[in-house]
């Protein structure tokens, strides 16, 4: 055998083979077709050489598999590379083939996150055990993305963990834990380290020592057929959260599965087709472009950046304990940096510590050492004094222009010469916000939208004066914090406020003519928006919308309308305070009874208008905030859209949508000439 | 010998003095440690690792546990750290002691020194306790049910703990020992047979106490208080003196009031068990200009002189209380009169009204409006080992408020020793 580039193979005592996995130029641990190519060599030359037993397991102690390489996903994801995509999931099937038709037990060991590929190459293992650790975690994101890992993968989980398991895997919200993959029969065990490689040793020496493993099917999956079964799935409403692109998925692999049930190869030849099918679908592909945007942005930023040259801060200071200071504290003690978080009132400070408890907690779970160690880097200041010694100072106040200017020109002086200022506002543009600064070059804008959104990037707003090294500062504050940065020229409502309120001010609008507000929330949700207007409204508190569309229509002459300061001045706040559009009680929607029957009613409105009009003020508020030169280019516009305002990650951003509807139309106005050329030509002759 | 170097009193915070147990789901000692360092050290531009050492007292830690190790671990500080825990109340005025001597033989630079006391029960005493009271509360219709509590409560306190949990949560409050206690209201009451001082004196001064804390309060004349916030969402700001009424308040504070030998203390003029921390930030003068920080005071080294209770003779000439004081001031070379303001530990208001009567002739102590002008422990409600480092706090602020250039902290402790140390408030210092 050549020398190989992914593989350690050892043989041990016992004869049992070793195979510890290294992808070199992935960190993540994402494959290649040279990683499989390889593994099938690797799988060849043990086959039939007196082998006991394979055990695979990864070099890297917090990763085991994960998806596949962004080179190889934008390859295999582009216009007609269908063949090229066929070609690789035929590749990935014949491996996982292999692995299932080794003629000696073959047993993973899980040390870390495991995901798409991991899962697809784990399931065709005869037995898997898990690290026990919290860094374990069992995951299928592709199928948020709208295509699966086509190596035969899900018809494998299904008949191993059964069709329900494997439907609450796929579209579980959060990966599985340890302990979650055990109980619903993705792993046969979960041991520490040392104890893992014995037990994994043990079962391939003494295999009659493995007879009690084995995730047992539930009665009913054995009894029914697949299509009652599915019935009895969807009845149960599994599928009531899943998204467009998820369902695209699980359809598929329904049908397959209903299909070929007990044909193991055609099931996974169908595999293949469907993968392919899926992973050259238009929203796919455009789920894709808008990963591919903030990979790309990223990459950008490490290559200019390397590690070594970041300025790294060390204490951060939060001035206001709101929703986006809290948000801020969060993400920085998560990243262990010191936190102290200020405001005047000590009644805000208040909710915090339980806030931060409740929080820490569920993100490290029975681990309350970490837990403890995570809370101590949070300190509430009621003196202000952090801000004296602070490397960051970020502003988080709310949105009030006055409150803001004497904040930070108070910050200024206080603030250690070399500190980077930061202000969170949404839509105050920094040339005004920094008028009476006496270093306005310190101050960067760095907007990371409503925690609802839990957006991966954030806007960094570049005003006329900011300093270079301050830039440089803010944004390696940013990448630290897990957010890209989005460079976006400082001007009202930045890009994504902008957007976003274009879209609530035109549902407002829509609301104010008579159409009923369930109408346009249905409207919005049937064209694949992720929020819809008026439940989001609710969401980000309608005083804090009234505060941004009052910043704007003063600045870009937008309306206000004049729902919202009705609402507003009649005290409804929105979900905090129990009642804004919509009702709730103890944080629940409450439907309303009219509500409930409207679908039965014998009219209907026009969805279709509805969203045309949504639509239309998106794009063209896009097109405006282009010509303005805002961003650079028009691929962080559709960014900041599916992230920011939840357009359709499916169409791909708004003007990405736009170009797309363009060339169909063209192709429609093509065909339509071609038809009524040759009408008149039939009828000429 | 070598000079001996300056001793400077940089900052210091402290939490509110809380008369009620709070620990079943608030802070525990530690914690409330932490959550005091964490504001004195928050202002400054040196991190956790640039202390020196670490000096913690506590009232509330069993010998086996290092409660200053324990913070230097959570602050990330590999400091050099110790702690003094003794059940008495000299535990804050010895890790004083030791600080201020370690910055003035030069063997540390920065050192970060406090006290910490908790009104606590060990949990399982506790849970037993509110549940019992619950139940009291239910069949409060019974007169047995009634009776039953206060021996409950003497019979749960008087038991040793049989806690081995190793943390700093076990033990009790030094002034819910019931032998400390008695000790303790013996002490004081001798002391006012001896010196004829009335009742009505010491409710009277008490009652000023209070008056006076209220003032500050309402002024903010409170300095460095850094309020708790609990997890529950409730937020304490101020110092939460005297009493209330509900159950567990009652379990805690009962035994502080139901010893009492012969009537001559009244229930006000002791000071009821509170909990808190406080802590100080001390330095050398190479660290005050290394990492520029600002100076509240610079601290003589404390006298200590010893009586012994059976040590009548001394008692009878007059000049017990102030010996300690005498000896500061023949050190410093300096006269009663030129101390502007004086904290004077009042556990109880024998202490204080005493050693004004023992002043008058050198006519220093003969004015009260000089003495504990923000109140005193006995509106606060006593932390011992805290309360050592709160007087002193409140005393420099007290100067620099006023202007003032010099005062002296005093406190005579409950096996007969007196303590007095001298700040001294410079203007050319602090430019």
């Amino acid at each position: 055998m050549s020398s190989l580039q992914y593989f350690r193979v050892k043989r041990r005592a016992g004869d049992v083979v070793w195979l510890t996995i290294t992808i070199p130029e992935s960190e993540q641990h994402e494959i290649n077709a040279a990683f499989l190519y390889e593994f099938i060599e690797v799988l060849g030359s043990i086959q039939d050489q007196g082998v006991s037993g394979l055990i695979l397991r990864s070099a890297r102690p917090e990763v085991f598999l994960t998806g596949i390489q962004a080179d190889t996903l934008s390859l295999l994801s582009n216009e007609g590379a269908k063949q090229k995509a066929q070609g690789f999931f035929t590749l990935g099937g014949q491996l996982c083939q292999n692995l299932q038709n080794m003629t000696c037990p073959t047993v993973a060991i899980i040390d870390g996150a495991c995901s798409g590929a991991g899962i697809e190459i784990m399931v065709a293992c005869d037995y898997r055990i898990l690290i026990d650790k919290g860094s374990t975690r069992l995951s299928y994101p592709e199928v948020d993305d709208g295509y699966h890992i086509g190596f035969g993968g899900l018809s494998r989980l299904i008949d191993q963990i059964g069709f329900d398991n494997t439907l609450d895997f796929l579209v579980a919200p959060h990966s599985y834990d340890v302990e979650t993959a055990v109980r619903s029969g993705l792993a046969d065990a979960v041991e520490p380290l040392h104890k893992a490689k014995w037990l994994a040793r043990q079962w391939i020496l003494y295999p009659d020592s493995t007879d009690d493993l084995g995730y047992q099917l539930p009665n009913s999956e054995r009894i029914l057929p697949p299509s009652l079964i599915v019935a009895k799935s969807s009845f149960n409403g599994r599928l009531n959260n899943a998204s467009a692109l998820e369902l695209n998925v699980l359809e598929a692999m329904i049908d397959t599965w209903t299909a070929y049930a007990g044909e193991e190869l055609e099931a996974q030849q169908e595999e293949i087709k469907t993968a392919t099918a899926l992973l050259s679908s238009k929203p796919t592909q455009n789920k894709l472009y808008i990963k591919h945007l903030l990979a790309t942005l990223k990459q950008e930023y490490v290559q200019a950046y390397p590690i070594e040259q970041r300025s790294i801060p060390q204490h951060i200071h939060i001035i206001g304990s709101g929703t986006i200071g809290k948000y801020m504290t969060k993400l920085c003690v998560l990243q262990g940096l010191k936190v102290s978080l200020y405001d005047v009132r000590h009644a805000a400070l208040a909710s915090v510590p339980h806030e931060m408890y409740a929080f820490f907690k569920s993100v490290y779970p029975d681990r309350p050492l970490r837990i403890q160690q995570a809370l101590d880097t949070i300190i509430l200041d009621v003196h202000n004094a952090g801000v004296k010694q602070a490397d960051i100072v970020v502003e988080a106040i709310q949105e009030d222009k006055h409150a803001k200017l004497s904040l930070l020109l108070e910050v200024d002086k206080k603030s250690k010469p070399d500190a980077c200022i930061i202000t969170s506002t949404a839509c105050l543009p920094l040339d005004e916000l920094s008028q009476d600064m006496l270093h306005p070059e310190r101050l960067v804008g760095l907007n990371m939208g409503h925690p609802l959104f839990d957006a991966p990037c954030a806007e960094l707003i570049i005003s006329n004066c900011v300093s270079a090294e301050k830039l440089e500062q803010a944004e390696s504050f940013a990448y630290l914090i897990e957010k890209t940065p989005i460079p976006i020229k400082s001007s009202a409502g930045f890009l994504s406020s902008r957007l976003l309120m274009a879209y609530l001010t035109e549902s407002l609008m829509l609301h104010q003519s008579g159409i009923s507000k369930t109408d346009i929330d249905q409207a919005a949700l049937a064209m694949d928006m992720t929020y819809p207007p008026f439940e989001l409204l609710d969401e980000l508190g309608l005083e804090e919308c009234l505060k941004v569309s009052e910043a704007l229509s003063d600045r870009l002459g937008y309306d206000i309308p004049k729902l919202l300061m009705e609402k507003v001045g009649k005290g409804l706040k929105g979900k905090h305070s129990g009642e804004g559009f919509y009702t709730y009680k103890n944080g629940e929607k409450q439907t309303n009874i009219l509500e409930s029957i409207r679908h039965k009613l014998p009219w209907r409105v026009d969805e279709k208008s509805i969203q045309t009009r949504l639509l239309e003020r998106l794009i063209n508020e896009s097109r405006e905030c282009l010509n303005l030169g805002i961003v650079e280019h028009a691929d962080l516009i559709d960014l900041i859209t599916v992230i920011f305002v939840g357009f359709s990650a499916s169409k791909g951003g708004t003007l990405s949508y736009l170009d797309s509807y363009k060339k169909v139309a063209a192709q429609q106005a093509q065909a339509a000439k071609t038809v009524a050329k040759e009408t008149s030509k039939t009828e000429a002759e | 010998m070598s000079e001996l170097k300056t001793v400077y009193l940089v900052d210091g915070s402290r939490t509110p003095f809380l008369t009620q147990a709070t620990t079943v789901q608030g802070y525990s000692a530690l914690n409330l440690a932490l959550h005091v360092s964490h504001s004195v050290l928050l202002g400054h531009s040196f991190h956790a690792q640039g202390l020196d050492a670490i000096i913690t007292a506590s009232t509330a830690c069993d010998g086996n546990v290092d409660l200053a190790r324990e913070l230097g671990q959570r602050l990330g500080c590999l400091a050099n750290i110790s702690t003094i825990s003794q059940t008495g109340d000299a535990a804050g005025l010895q890790a004083l002691e030791l600080a201020s001597q370690q910055i003035a033989l030069d063997q540390k630079q920065l050192v970060l020194v406090g006290g910490v006391d908790v009104l606590q029960l060990s949990g399982e005493k506790m849970g037993a306790l509110t549940s019992w009271s619950q139940q009291w509360k239910k069949d409060s219709q019974s007169l047995t049910q009634k009776i039953r509590l206060p021996a409950f409560l003497q019979r749960t306190k008087s038991k040793p703990s049989t806690d081995n949990i190793s943390t700093t949560h076990t033990t009790t409050h030094a002034l819910l020992e019931p032998n400390w206690l008695v000790k303790n209201k013996q002490w004081a009451e001798e002391k006012a047979i001896r010196h004829v001082i009335t009742q009505d004196r010491m409710n009277e001064y008490a009652q000023l106490s209070r008056r006076r804390l209220q003032y500050s309060q309402r002024n903010s004349l409170i300095a460095a208080l850094s309020p708790l916030f609990y997890r529950d969402g409730h937020v304490i700001s101020r110092d939460m003196g005297g009493l209330t009424t509900d159950m567990v308040t009652l379990s805690t504070t009962a035994t502080t009031k139901e010893i009492d030998p012969s009537n001559v203390l009244s229930d006000d003029c002791i000071a009821p068990a509170a909990e808190g921390a406080a802590m100080l930030l001390l330095a050398s003068k190479e660290s005050v200009i290394r990492y520029q920080l600002p100076v509240l005071a610079t601290l003589s080294l404390p006298c200590w002189s010893h009586v012994s209770l059976a040590n009548n003779k001394l008692l009878a000439s007059g000049h017990y209380v102030n010996q300690a004081v005498h000896d500061l001031l023949a050190d410093e070379r300096l006269a009663m009169d030129e101390i502007d303001y004086w904290e004077c530990n009042e556990a109880s208001a024998v202490d204080v009204l005493v050693a004004q009567q023992q002043c008058q002739e050198d006519d220093a102590f003969a004015l009260l409006h000089r003495v504990n002008v923000d109140g005193g422990v006995l509106a606060l409600g006593n932390a011992p080992t805290a309360n050592s480092m709160r007087m002193l706090l409140q005393l420099a602020h007290t100067l620099k408020r006023s202007d003032a250039e010099r005062g002296i902290v005093t406190a005579t402790i409950s096996d007969g020793r007196e303590f007095a140390l001298l700040l001294q408030h410079s203007h050319e210092l602090v430019k």
